[in-house]
């Protein structure tokens, strides 16, 4: 599952285990919150942990969900509930 | 009352995301990155757990030898001990159950799950309190994912020895307990002798003791896993204390990693 903006000065990477409709509710979150703030000038790449799980280990992802701002750089995360816009924007100093 | 975490978490990047998240959560967490400011956190302040990131080497061993110190310390040795770790690292668990670790969590877990478990640690110590046990069913989904790691065929591998626990063991108290199946010189103890669900199983075969999971291959599980479900209802349904729901501690049915698989038919 990938938003894709190419050359965009946004990417985000979202880390789910599954793809149960707990999943997708926070993707859906992620995706109108910086719909709404970037009008939609960013890429966002969802990863399913189950389906990748080395990948989790390899950029030590704690828990589900993470979202991680990959750029700009330097790069963020925030972990657990990512449905609350104001922390969201706080934590991956998003404008 | 606002829980007291003391979180030894030595990863840069998840020194600063962890804390953070459990405070969001409501939790007051202090967190140390060296093993040996463990102590010193608990000389100046009471905690009702601790939680212990045993994946950056070499930290990992020193963080099980001051877990081996506060056991041995009458003043620490009721505090609970969670360790994390990520999935495979089955000989790391046995360590650090070993070394006196209550509990362990893989990483990464979901949020609510772990939030959960917590909440599970801190409402056995208020039990404990009142000279109370607590039965937490919730482990056991753990315990299935846990032997889930290992392969297909070993997706039942310690639901016999849950069993056996259970039976033999007069439940603990805890279902967590199990997990120190995971010891492979416990699990010898627990799994030799003829179980009614499984064959013999050759103990004397190096595979099992790299492996958490090493007796589910010669196990019918779709059967067995029947049977046992079946069995562990019906005897915790005599306790009173279980119900389905607790079993299946997911969000749908789709998340539960037997059903998902197909392996199970849990009712």
């Amino acid at each position: 599952m990938t938003a894709s903006r190419t050359g965009s000065k946004y990417a985000f990477r979202v880390y789910v285990a599954g793809r149960s409709s707990q999943s997708l509710r926070v993707v859906g979150g992620i995706q109108a919150i910086l719909d709404e703030v970037l009008q939609g000038m960013y890429a966002l790449e969802v990863i399913d942990i189950q389906e990748n799980p080395q990948v989790a280990e390899d950029e030590g992802i704690l828990a589900t969900p993470t979202l991680c701002r990959a750029r700009p750089l330097p790069a963020t995360r925030i972990i657990g509930d990512l449905n609350d816009r104001k922390k969201v924007l706080k934590i991956l100093e998003i404008r | 009352m606002e829980r007291k975490i003391l979180l030894l978490e030595p990863d840069k990047q998840l020194a600063a995301e962890f804390p953070l998240w459990l405070r969001g959560e409501g939790y007051d967490v202090t967190n140390v990155v060296e093993p040996e400011k463990v102590l010193a956190a608990l000389r100046v302040a009471s905690f009702d757990c601790l939680i212990i990131d045993i994946d950056l080497e070499p930290l990992a061993e020193i963080s099980l030898k001051f877990v081996r110190r506060l056991k041995a310390d009458r003043r620490y040795s009721g505090l609970p001990i969670t360790v994390l770790t990520y999935r495979g690292a089955g000989r790391k668990i046995a360590s650090a159950l070993e070394s006196g670790a209550d509990n362990f969590v893989f990483k990464p877990f979901e949020c609510d799950t772990f939030l959960q478990r917590i909440e599970s640690i801190f409402k056995e110590l208020d039990l404990r309190g009142q000279g109370k046990k607590l039965l937490d069913l919730s482990y056991i989904d753990y315990l299935i994912q846990v032997s889930g790691d290992s392969g297909k065929d070993d997706l039942l591998a310690l639901f016999p020895v849950v069993f056996r626990l259970l039976i033999a063991e007069k439940i603990k108290g805890i279902i967590g307990d199990p997990v120190c199946v995971l010891i492979d010189r416990r699990a010898r103890e627990l799994i030799s002798g003829r179980h009614p669900f499984i064959e013999d199983v050759p103990l004397n075969d190096g595979h099992f003791q790299d492996r958490m999971c090493g007796v589910a291959a010669r196990i019918d599980t779709e059967e067995i896993g029947k049977a046992l479900w079946d069995y562990i209802h019906t005897f915790l349904n005599l306790v009173g204390t279980l119900t389905s729901d607790i079993l299946m501690n997911g969000d749908g049915e789709g998340d539960h990693p037997q059903r998902r698989k197909g392996k199970v038919q849990l009712r």
